[in-house]
């Protein structure tokens, strides 16, 4: 199941990128951000990032009729155990991370639109 | 009169001898001193080359680093990088050719990189990240290309 939820992370991803998702901020305790995508029938997404120190957990989760029903989750401190590839593991934590980065961006704004910004504000004297 | 012929002759015949032989084992003494230097010369380079491939060991860990996110190792694991660039640097120069300007330049990059990651602005944005990611990935690939230089003039000098 987790596997799943990888290929529709990279799918998420792709559509915050082109600012096809309405994401909005799910308030939460001060170490661990939250945002939530609501889809039709019920379906939501939710995305967690839990940060202490230098760990980082981020954990997307599928949500119908306000319950979690699926989640899998990346760790940048993962152990990486028998047979698990470190690659894999690296690769997870970059795509779950990008999304993250991706959503956060969609509701706060990114770089580019802070500097745009500053230049509108620049022109207005 | 003819025993003293003879003598000079012998004397002379022995003269000949003991200068061919000496002449002989100075030759045989400078042919071991350059195969022996030769060979100090060989195992300088191959250092050389072990060396380089520790620094690009340390360079993949770093861009594993990077990619994790891991900012407190990829501070200290870059650090180790520049220093031992550093070092290497004036230990294997001669061995360096045309890649000591391009050691330099990747030298002065990992310092800017370790600058960026003691003292950056986190949390980074996803435009700082891809662009961390990309210098990491940079100074891998420059390291590879200077120990593959390496390498092959290692060999071609074995030849």
């Amino acid at each position: 199941m987790s596997e799943k939820l990888d290929q529709l992370a990279q799918e998420l991803l792709e559509k915050t990128r082109n600012n096809k998702l309405g994401w909005i901020e799910v308030e939460s305790q001060s170490d661990r951000e939250e945002f939530s995508v609501a889809l039709e029938k019920e379906y939501s997404f939710h995305i967690v990032r839990v940060v202490s120190g230098e760990y980082r957990t981020i954990a997307l989760q599928l949500w119908r009729n306000q319950f979690p029903r699926l989640e899998a989750t990346a760790r940048n401190w993962p152990s990486v155990g028998a047979g698990e590839d470190m690659q894999q593991v690296v690769k997870k934590f970059r795509l779950y991370s990008d999304l993250f980065d991706a959503v956060r961006e969609s509701v706060y704004g990114s770089d580019e639109t802070l500097g745009e910004v500053e230049q509108l504000l620049r022109k207005i004297g | 009169m003819i025993l003293h012929d003879w003598f000079d002759w012998s004397n002379s015949g022995v003269g000949v001898t003991g200068l061919a032989l000496t002449v002989g084992a100075i030759w045989q003494a400078t042919g071991a001193k350059n195969a022996a230097r030769e060979a100090r010369e060989a195992v300088h380079q191959r250092n050389a080359a072990d060396s380089f491939a520790e620094i690009m060991r340390l360079a993949e860990q770093f861009t594993t680093w990077v990619e994790c996110e891991r900012w407190a190792e990829a501070v200290v694991q870059i650090r180790e990088i520049s220093l031992r660039l550093a070092r290497d640097k004036g230990e294997f120069s001669r061995f360096l050719d045309s890649d000591a300007d391009k050691l330099e330049e990747v030298e002065s990059d990992c310092r800017k990189l370790a600058g960026l990651l003691h003292g950056g602005a986190f949390p980074l944005g996803s435009r700082a990240k891809r662009d961390l990611f990309n210098d990491s990935l940079a100074i891998a690939h420059e390291i590879s290309g200077i120990l593959g230089r390496i390498r092959a003039r290692a060999e071609m000098e074995g030849k």
